[in-house]
């Protein structure tokens, strides 16, 4: 979308197995310095998205390029200088660190792996605590003996003392209580001001989303459904999918919270996916068509994209011409 | 009706003596009426859990439980460990984060549902009590319910887990369910489900609901009235809506101003700075002074005590008549 | 320093643990005893004297003598130098093959995977002193070949809980996020990995540490073991037999001495269990 991509995928796939199909033919351009939102409910995909970008799990088929590289490319011609380019958050910040290392010795890793410069990375590490209001005495603590918000802390110290150019984060504030989540993101949209990352963030979270990004990818069983800035995405969604995703979610401020759209049934599994459009199955305004043909990924007027028959279609209740 | 159906005072929870001594609920007093749904909210370690485990009689050993828990007339807290286990599954019904903890993975979900019933309703003829079962299961929008009978959890999602859950809570008819974060696993679209759910079948449900949760918007969606905890004291209570619009409290006012607002994407997120208090702190005044960006001198000396404020509305703080 | 805290730590769990501390000071015992075993016994173990064959025990004898003559505390202290020298080589030799090829099959697949697999199964498809009982028939007895056949048979043992410790720590977060730092596979392995599955390595190694003594006793007990003049408490105990229509005694100082010596390693071990196993409540 914008002039060189941070990221760029090309009708990525991913199956485990035989019949679990995790990602179906993605295809994506993330401009660099862009902030991304990926929202979705289990079997979207989009862990294994976050996965595939930082090489933990391979493409089946498609392409997948960071900062104009190949990465199956990259990972073989100098796989850390790939790492010191993109970095990831990882769920469950706690079990990510080695529970036999103190907290300093596993920032050392970073300056033994990448062969860092010791003084200069101590002084960043000095700098990153203070920021991040981490005690130093922490270095010493094991990671069993910090706190679910320290150890995703620590998380963001190593992931940025590499100086990566895109930062995924999967679910950073998952098991977060409210009343810190709000010091992490801030966190974590200062560094990418600062830094000029590309920079991901998964959650399931709708409000989180909306709040750091500009942009929101809509995800459901391995396909974008919908792509959209995420102003518009949030006053008029265009899938029927993310029209309810978002009404199951009100906010406090919302005058009524009765206006959610329930969805009928269960989430399908990526080992038997539905024929035609894969929402067809829950969708309130599915038409015969919708269990024929799966629809494609089409332009919307306002700049975003769709995949739907009839996007639109959906309305809110409650809520009257939002 | 007669008095509240759910009354505690003063009720404590502590383990240890002496300097390590920790103080997990700090003298809470709470009424409830019959058919109502109270929202329990706070952060981790505020006590919300460790609360209605006690009213369960679900203390771990080495905990000791002060106070009074009033269930109809009768204190929870002085029955014997037989009569307390006899009160649940009859009167008190108990709905988990993670259904796995109270459904067995080796026994059908049919069997286990048919035994909740005989041990509720003894002497109902086998096929009465089948019927039962599958009139349950269809209640609570599991589909097909008389071959879900036979399945075993495992074979069930997590959104069917938790609506069989909701099932054996039901054929208990209890007079009073607690709901300790029974959506919190769940996608979010299946959390919507099930809230429905909870919000069709209360009006069957004479009972009165404990809600657990650390989604304001859902509390608000499904609960008539809130209580805020603290660092094991509830800080404030009332209406649903009067408190999570209008708090009076400054924990609960940090609290709903952390709920992600409408605000552009450059202006950053509200927070509560510090962390909340450990268990074995035993301060002078108030228990929230450290991160109240409201406090002053004598908060730092005098605890405030749960006062009215106007007619429904109860809150804990020194300095109410002077904030702005 | 980590290292020697948390050894401090988890041995202050061991006697604390019921029987441990018990347990603790008797392996403390009987390693000093086969450390110091030329300094501490009261005669040479192969000295004769014919003339007080069977003598009781007395105050120049203990725990009396044997058919020659020999003084029994004395050969049993010197058995415990070999006990101790079987056993930890034993272990050492099959803990460390055992982790290799356990973790070598964790990484390969395809022939090298299933030959070791194969391997594993075929060795334990015998018990541990046929298996010994035969390679020292077909290939003699000595001791070093007899520490190589007891270890072969306890490979399998280490191999499979190695292979299984490292298949599942390679799925966890911990090890995948050191991947995305950029940590190569051999970083990850030793710094991550070996670390973090040699806690029940080393338990199952100190619970065997009485099996071993048992096979070599047994070996020696039946002449497959060691030859004299090495004096193994098998070999003490076969000795005490032969002549047991003469003297109870040596029989029952030998097999007191055996049943104590697996006693102390076996308390030990279970201590040593509950103390590094993080279930038993390490993170309260």
């Amino acid at each position: 979308m914008t002039a060189s991509p941070g990221i760029r995928l090309g009708a990525l796939s991913v199956t485990f197995g035989r019949a679990i199909r995790a990602l179906d033919r993605v295809t994506l351009e993330v401009g660099e310095g862009e902030t991304v939102g990926i929202v979705g409910e289990s079997g979207s995909g989009k862990s294994t998205l976050c996965r595939t970008l930082v090489g933990l799990t391979r493409p089946t088929a498609g392409e997948v390029e960071v900062l104009g590289e190949p990465v199956t490319v990259a990972l073989r011609r100098d796989p850390r200088g790939y790492r010191r380019r993109i970095q990831m958050l990882m769920q469950d910040a706690v079990a990510t660190l080695s529970p036999r290392m103190t907290i300093g010795r596993l920032l050392a890793e970073a300056v033994a792996i990448h062969g860092l410069d010791r003084d200069e990375t101590e002084e960043r590490i000095r700098s990153f605590l203070g920021r991040l209001r981490l005690p130093p005495s922490i270095l010493g603590r094991y990671p069993h003996e910090i706190s679910g918000g320290q150890a995703r802390r620590i998380g963001v110290i190593r992931a940025l003392l590499l100086r990566p150019r895109v930062l995924v984060a999967d679910e950073p504030t998952a098991g977060l209580d409210v009343s810190v989540q709000g010091e992490l993101l801030n966190l974590l949209m200062e560094f990418q001001r600062e830094l000029d990352l590309t920079f991901m963030i998964v959650s399931h979270n709708l409000h989180v989303i909306k709040r750091v990004t500009r942009r929101t990818l809509v995800m459901y069983l391995g396909q974008i459904v919908e792509d959209a800035p995420t102003r518009d995405l949030f006053a008029r969604p265009a899938h029927p999918y993310a029209t309810a995703l978002i009404s199951t979610n009100p906010l406090l401020a919302a005058e009524d919270g009765g206006g959610a759209i329930i969805l009928r049934g269960e989430i399908p599994s990526n080992a038997a996916l539905p024929p035609g459009c894969r929402f067809h199955t829950r969708c309130p305004v599915a038409r015969p068509v919708c269990a024929e043909t799966m629809p494609e990924l089409e332009p919307t007027a306002a700049g975003g994209q769709v995949r739907c028959h009839f996007p639109g279609t959906l309305a809110r209740p409650g809520t009257g011409a939002a | 009706m007669a008095g509240p159906l759910l009354e505690i005072s003063d009720l404590r929870l502590s383990a240890g003596s002496g300097k390590g001594a920790a103080a997990i609920l700090r003298g809470i007093d709470l009424a409830l009426a019959r058919g109502r749904i109270l929202g329990i909210v706070g952060e981790s370690g505020s006590g919300k859990s460790s609360l209605v485990n006690t009213i369960m009689g679900l203390t771990p050993p080495g905990l000791r439980a002060e106070g009074r828990i009033v269930l109809a007339g009768e204190d929870l807290l002085g029955l014997s460990p037989v009569r307390m286990r006899a009160l649940r599954g009859h009167r008190l019904a108990m709905i988990f984060q993670d259904p796995m903890t109270a459904l067995n993975p080796v026994f059908r979900i049919g069997t286990q549902l048919v035994d909740v019933i005989r041990n509720r309703h003894p002497g109902t003829v086998p096929a009465a009590v089948e019927a039962m079962a599958v009139e349950a299961l269809g209640r609570v929008g599991l589909p097909d319910p008389g071959r879900r009978m036979r399945d075993y959890p495992g074979q069930l999602s997590g959104g069917m887990r938790q609506r069989v859950m909701i099932a054996m809570a039901l054929v208990c008819r209890p007079e009073l369910l607690i709901a300790d974060e029974p959506t919190t696993a769940l996608d979010a679209t299946i959390e919507a489900q099930i809230i429905d759910l909870l919000r069709r079948l209360r009006h069957d449900f004479q009972g009165s609901i404990i809600f657990i949760s650390h989604n304001l918007g859902t509390v608000m969606q499904l609960c008539d009235e809130v209580a805020v905890l603290y660092g094991g004291h509830l800080v404030e209570s009332g209406p649903v809506r009067a408190v999570l619009r209008r708090p009076l409290h400054p924990y609960t006012r940090a609290l709903v101003g952390c709920e992600i607002d409408d605000r552009p994407v450059d202006a950053p997120l509200a927070f509560i700075p510090g962390k909340v208090p450990e268990t074995t702190e035993r301060p002078g005044g108030c228990i929230f002074a450290d991160r109240c960006a409201y406090a002053a001198a004598p908060c730092r000396t005098t605890a405030p005590r749960l006062a009215a404020q106007g007619d429904d509305r109860r809150a804990a703080c020194l300095r109410l008549g002077e904030l702005p | 320093m980590h290292a020697a805290a948390a050894l401090a730590a988890t041995l202050g769990r061991v006697v604390r643990h019921p029987g441990g501390a018990f347990g603790a000071g008797l392996v403390l015992l009987i390693l000093l005893t086969a450390i110091l075993a030329p300094g501490i016994a009261p005669h040479d173990p192969n000295r004769l004297d014919v003339v007080s064959a069977f003598a009781p025990p007395s105050g120049g004898h203990w725990l009396g003598t044997d058919q020659l003559g020999r003084d029994l505390l004395s050969r049993h202290i010197f058995g415990t130098r070999i006990a101790m020298a079987v056993a930890l080589s034993v272990i050492a030799i099959a803990l460390a093959a055992g982790m290799l090829l356990g973790v070598l099959s964790a990484y390969t697949s395809g022939p090298v995977e299933r030959a070791i697999l194969v391997a594993f199964d075929s060795i334990s498809s015998f018990p541990s002193v046929i298996l010994a009982m035969a390679a020292v028939a077909v290939l003699g007895s000595s001791m070093p070949m007899l520490i190589v056949v007891i270890a072969t048979s306890l490979i399998p043992h280490y191999g499979r809980v190695a292979r299984a410790q490292v298949l599942s720590a390679r799925n966890e977060p911990y090890v995948e996020a050191e991947q995305v730092l950029g940590a190569s596979g051999v970083r990850i392995l030793l710094a991550h990995i070996v670390p973090n599955i040699i806690a029940p390595l080393i338990v199952i190694a100190s619970l065997d540490i009485p099996v071993v003594i048992a096979i070599e006793a047994s070996l020696s007990f039946l002449g497959l073991g060691l030859r004299p003049p090495l004096t193994s408490w098998g070999g003490l105990l076969q000795d005490g037999y032969q002549n047991l229509a003469r003297s109870a005694l040596p029989v029952m100082v030998s097999s007191g001495v055996l049943a104590v010596a697996t006693l102390a390693f076996t308390m030990f071990g279970e201590a040593l269990r509950h103390a590094i196993d993080p279930r038993s409540g390490r993170r309260a």
